[in-house]
């Protein structure tokens, strides 16, 4: 019978797989997304407030987008934001996406409100996501 | 005729040092990652805060509503600190009393704003953010970790930025 010794193989191999467990979670990027999602929840709200208090949207129905655009464009660089202006019977009036944004991330926020310009119903809805690359 | 008992041999030796190795190793990791942790949750903490102050400045007025109009900022009369006159719309009074009060209030406005752990600064900028029309509180040198939040803003009926940085 072989000795007894306090390393077994079998202790070995435990404490192996005990020490990839920590060292892997040791390594993860311990970054929560909840309130970086919030924030950009705030941000898609703020941007559909100030375009409807300072008139911007009525301007980008009428077709100058330029404007609403200079109010994306300051959501700052890792933000990406796509707004629609769709007409009550559905037709897309006008549609602007913030320059150097692709397609959309995994956390997207959404945001819409209704809106009157001229006795005509607008739906306006704001998309927002982080530029991860 | 069997050898003498012997409390230290060698085995035993050996023994103790893989496990005091082993445990070193052990801790020594778990210790970092228990600090990795603990700092994650005090930024996650700390982008929280930032977010909900940011919330209290531009989406409220303050309670009681006409603050500003306070001689001193520190009163206990004075129960919460907002900028704004209606939703995302600063009110100039209300920043210009906070910016001349800067020195004296800075941390009372910081415990109203629920930013008592940490320091904080605001802007309130043009959209390009190349003009400050205002600025109050600390801001943090580029060594400190930081919350930096912008929020847009109506500020005397053009759009414009409300910077916030929270940092400790």
């Amino acid at each position: 019978m072989s000795r007894a010794f306090i390393i077994t193989f079998d202790g070995l191999v435990a404490l192996m797989i005990l020490f990839i467990a920590i060292y892997i979670a040791s390594g993860q990027n311990f970054q929560p997304v909840a309130p970086k999602g919030v924030y950009l929840k705030q941000l898609t709200l703020d941007t559909l407030t100030v375009l409807e208090k300072s008139g911007r949207i009525g301007m980008a129905i009428e077709g100058n987008s330029s404007a609403a655009r200079q109010i994306m464009e300051a959501t700052g660089e890792s933000v990406c934001m796509q707004i629609s202006i769709i007409q009550s019977t559905g037709t897309v009036i006008a549609n602007m996406k913030k320059e150097g944004c692709d397609a959309f991330e995994k956390e997207l926020q959404v945001a819409a409100r209704p809106f009157i310009y001229g006795a005509e119903s607008y739906y306006v809805k704001a998309e927002s996501w982080y530029d991860e690359n | 005729m069997a050898r003498k008992g012997q409390i230290w041999s060698v085995d035993m030796i050996a023994g103790i040092a893989i496990i005091t190795l082993i445990l070193l190793i052990f801790i020594l990791l778990w210790n970092n990652t228990a600090i990795r942790w603990n700092n994650s949750n005090d930024y996650r903490k700390m982008q929280t805060d930032a977010v909900f102050a940011s919330e209290s400045l531009i989406g409220t007025q303050g309670e009681p509503k006409s603050w500003e109009s306070f001689g001193n900022i520190s009163t206990a009369e004075i129960d919460a600190i907002g900028l704004a006159n209606g939703r995302n719309e600063l009110n100039e009074w209300k920043i210009k009393k906070l910016v001349d009060d800067n020195a004296s209030s800075y941390s009372k406005v910081k415990q109203r704003l629920g930013l008592q752990r940490y320091e904080f600064g605001f802007k309130v900028m043009d959209l390009e953010k190349e003009g400050t029309y205002y600025s109050f509180g600390h801001f943090a040198g580029a060594l400190n970790a930081s919350v930096n939040l912008d929020r847009i803003v109506m500020f005397n009926g053009n759009p414009a930025i409300l910077h916030l940085e929270v940092w400790k």
